[in-house]
């Protein structure tokens, strides 16, 4: 009975002995520019696509579960025009333009997405710079913090 | 009286002893300030050079920097595959990936530029093969360091003047038709101290002689006081000092206890007296009463007459007849 218990009890523990051998894998989707420039243009580029795609399921399912006429709606129209028509590729190369600048690096890359976004889609460089610059001062705050 | 006299005393007391306390702080002299002397220490700021603007991924410092060396006739060929590449990849949606153009360019420049980049080779969906831009920017960067110039053309697109003030084009799709739509370049906060500063190995391979190294002074927040400015102006004002202002409350509460405490029957004599004073009847003595006073049987001579007015002193008597009660 012993024996059987002493089994069960090894049994039970093996796998965690061996597990702490094996350091579990780890990785993180960049943050800011920071992290976005350690990575390789392979990385990068398959990151966007995956960015892309799952930019475009949550817009399918918001125009799944809102109406015509609600705000969902108009968000979604307004992001199937910009979003939408960028590949990975030009989302690449656009970070890559973005964080060409070193004060920048600080943005998060959420905010770099959207910001160069509006850039392709024209918007003015007044509204964008002050983007920016609120960007900025936000990415700082956040780097900051622990 | 007395309780006014004695406040007025109080009051030249502490005035005359706050005066003395203040003069008696000025006495004791500030250390002297001494002018900011020129033997401060400075700070020096070492101008980034091309490799540092290339490795820290600054492009506007990058290509101020090339286009500067250039201008000063400073050899800059080293650099020049770099430049391009990085320029041309800013100026193009898709720069961060380039073409077999361009690739067979830099293979045929280099050697072992093949080998070096064909891991980060990237084929599309429909066969293509693109190469990144980023991998081969820190290849030309590192040859460019040990002085290898290519006398290669990388771009096959130089952009031109117009286009290099706005690097970025971004291709916007509107109604399913595709345009280009050149878009201003982010606004980069370039370093206040941009000074080129040439390469060792490119000038050690041109020959020139490098420049002197300039000296970049970096604004110090230090304030320089003026010698002639004299140390008495410097010292502390005597009315702000705690102390003086201590005894100036102390001074302002006395005397507005002293006020308070006052006898209201004197308001009251006075007002009388001040009605009295225009009539021809006999005045007699003022005497101070002990006790209140009735003033519905008071047999003054103006409190009769509350609508008489004197030319001199209209309204007084008007005046104290309300306040005091006396119209009643």
């Amino acid at each position: 009975m012993k024996t059987i218990a002493l089994g069960l009890v090894l049994f039970v523990l093996a796998p965690a002995v061996f597990a702490a051998d094996a350091p579990a894998p780890q990785i993180n989707a960049p943050k800011n520019g920071n992290e976005w420039l350690k990575l390789s243009t392979a990385e990068k580029l398959y990151w966007a696509l995956g960015y892309a795609q799952g930019y475009a399921e949550a817009l399918d399912k918001l125009d799944v579960t809102s109406g015509p006429t609600s705000p969902c709606a108009t968000f979604i129209e307004k992001s199937t025009s910009s979003e939408g028509k960028v590949t990975g590729f030009e989302l690449v190369s656009g970070l890559e333009r973005f964080y060409a600048e070193p004060a920048n690096t600080v943005i998060p890359i959420g905010s770099a997405i959207r910001i160069f976004l509006l850039q392709a889609s024209g918007k003015d460089q007044v509204t964008i710079q002050e983007l920016i610059d609120t960007a900025r001062v936000l990415g700082q705050q956040a780097s900051v913090r622990p | 009286m007395r309780s006014r006299t004695l406040a007025v005393v109080i009051c030249c007391t502490t005035l005359f002893s706050a005066t003395a306390l203040s003069v008696k702080g000025q006495q004791e002299p500030l250390p002297p300030v001494k002018p900011k002397t020129a033997g401060e220490p400075r700070v020096i700021l070492a101008p980034p050079s091309l490799a540092d603007a290339a490795a820290k991924n600054d492009y506007v410092s990058f290509a101020a920097l090339y286009n500067d060396m250039k201008q000063h006739g400073q050899s800059v060929d080293a650099y020049a595959p770099l430049y391009d590449l990085w320029t041309w990849s800013l100026s193009n949606p898709t720069g961060a990936f380039y073409g077999n153009d361009t690739y067979e360019r830099l293979a045929r420049a280099y050697n072992g530029f093949a080998g070096y980049i064909a891991p980060y080779a990237i084929i599309d969906s429909a066969g293509n093969t693109f190469w990144p831009t980023s991998e081969t920017r820190d290849f030309l960067l590192a040859r460019a360091i040990e002085g290898d110039a290519s006398s290669v053309v990388i771009a096959a697109e130089t952009p031109s003047e117009s286009t290099a003030s706005a690097p970025v084009q971004a291709r916007v799709s509107r109604n399913g038709i595709r345009r280009t739509k050149p878009i201003s370049a982010p606004r980069v906060v370039a370093p206040a101290a941009v000074v080129p500063q040439p390469k060792p190995v490119a000038a050690a391979k041109t020959g020139t002689p490098p420049p002197p190294p300039i000296e970049t002074v970096a604004e110090t927040a230090t304030v320089e006081v003026p010698a002639a400015v004299p140390v008495a102006a410097l010292q502390k004002k005597p009315w702000t000092n705690g102390v003086f202002m201590l005894l100036l409350l102390a001074v302002l509460g006395v005397g507005l206890f002293a006020i308070l405490m006052r006898n209201p029957n004197e308001n009251t004599l006075t007002a009388r007296i001040i009605a009295t004073e225009k009539l021809p009847a006999p005045v007699e003595p003022i005497r101070k009463v002990s006790g209140p006073i009735d003033t519905r049987a008071s047999g003054s001579p103006g409190s009769g007459e509350p609508q008489q007015h004197s030319p001199s002193a209209p309204d007084r008597s008007h005046r104290d007849g309300d306040v005091l009660g006396l119209r009643r």
